[in-house]
């Protein structure tokens, strides 16, 4: 939260604290919303959304951690909201996806975030926020707006899901199924 | 186990390639606002006109039917209020009613706060033609062959049948579909004269439509308003 001290007063610059909030967050947003969205581009149009319809509410929110979870709140909304209008789930690639079994540590991490990105939009956020933000199931619950139990399940379907990848339950990366 | 995907994920996911430009992102996102605020405007101004219409638009139940109440079926100068003491005082008089109307036009005679709903005509016994009904006479007739319409209970109350029927009203097509019954003095009833009246104006429908239109733009605008919260 930026304060600026005009004689007595003192009041929040809310347009300065939110450009710092871009210029300092934007790496990780943009990364989350690559792994919400699967490109670049729509990492990119996800996280310019999410602060467009987040700085009408800026002063309201602020910076910091309030801030941060509502922009990624919003999009959240958005990634569900786009994929639910499907009109931009299918990219052109020349490279097919990789199916040979995964023999480093890339190639586990390959597998995984195609496994990821074959997840339902819910899970997937699910997983993108609770492993790759580091959320806590409760900030998990606040950000989709559903119950820590709603989370809980969510997680393990898409853990079930994702260890159903012979090449991701080879490894002890999803915890044992057994 | 969750520190190990963590830990995957982390390495797996690559530097952004793009960079976003905070200070464009804030001008975007400034005029990006101001258009909303506009539009938020606009939207206000037409949902409070569309509440206030709705409001405001005269009711044709109150307003068309009974301005004049005055006005007989044919021009006639008797009221009902009329016609209904002088049957109360038992005069032997016919009373002279309306036989026919035409078509495409209803009689209306509401006692009461009792509002017809639109499309529909309340009809009491005054508006029958005395050859089309033994208790023509309206009232008095407690005991009548066929005391559908009105009758007296004895005790100085009224028990006024409203029966409805669809328009236009035809005296031998008399199907009545609908029955109110209350029980009122003749003081508070509020004796409207019949008047021809066509139907019921668009903006009968219209007006209710504008409201809920008007009344769900105000949510939504609220919604938006209000943000992810």
């Amino acid at each position: 939260m930026v304060v600026v001290r005009e004689g007595g007063c003192v009041r929040v610059d809310a347009a300065e604290d939110f450009r710092q909030f871009v210029a300092a967050r934007q790496r990780a947003l943009l990364r989350t919303g690559w792994l919400l969205t699967g490109t670049w581009h729509g990492a990119e149009d996800l996280v310019q959304a999410a602060l467009l319809r987040s700085w009408p509410h800026w002063s309201r929110v602020g910076g910091g951690a309030d801030g941060e979870a509502y922009v990624r709140r919003v999009m959240i909304n958005q990634a569900l909201s786009w994929r639910r209008r499907r009109w931009n789930n299918e990219v052109p690639t020349e490279e097919m996806p990789e199916r040979a079994s995964p023999t480093s540590d890339g190639d586990v991490a390959l597998v995984l975030l195609t496994a990821i990105r074959q997840l339902p939009a819910r899970q997937r956020a699910v997983v993108v926020l609770r492993y790759f933000d580091d959320l806590t199931e409760a900030q998990t619950a606040a950000i989709l707006r559903c119950s820590v139990g709603t989370v809980k399940s969510q997680t393990s379907k898409a853990m079930t899901s994702l260890r159903s990848n012979p090449a991701l339950d080879a490894t002890d990366l999803l915890g044992s199924t057994r | 186990m969750s520190s190990d995907l963590q830990a995957l994920l982390d390495e797996a996911v690559p530097e952004p390639p793009v960079y976003l430009d905070p200070a464009q992102v804030l001008s975007r996102a400034r005029r990006r606002s101001a258009a909303n605020n506009s539009l938020a405007g606009l939207l206000a101004l037409v949902a409070v006109l569309g509440v206030g219409a709705s409001i405001v638009m005269p009711n044709n139940s109150d307003e068309a039917r009974y301005a004049n109440p005055a006005a007989g079926v044919h021009g006639e100068a008797v009221t009902r209020r009329d016609l209904v003491e002088e049957s109360m005082r038992g005069s032997d008089q016919p009373i002279a009613l309306p036989t026919e109307v035409p078509a495409g036009y209803s009689l209306v005679f509401a006692p009461g706060n009792f509002m017809p709903p639109p499309g529909r005509t309340a009809i009491d016994v005054c508006t029958l033609p005395l050859d089309a009904d033994p208790v023509g006479t309206c009232v008095g007739t407690r005991d009548a062959e066929r005391p559908r319409f009105s009758t007296t209970t004895g005790d100085g109350k009224w028990q006024v049948i409203v029966q409805a029927v669809s328009a236009p009203y035809s005296p031998d097509d008399l199907e009545p579909w609908e029955e109110l019954r209350y029980t009122t003095d003749l003081a508070s009833i509020r004796w409207l004269d019949e008047r021809l009246t066509k139907e019921e104006p668009w903006w009968q429908d219209i007006r209710l439509m504008i409201g809920i239109a008007a009344a769900l733009m105000l949510a939504l605008m609220a919604r938006r308003h209000f943000g992810e919260r």
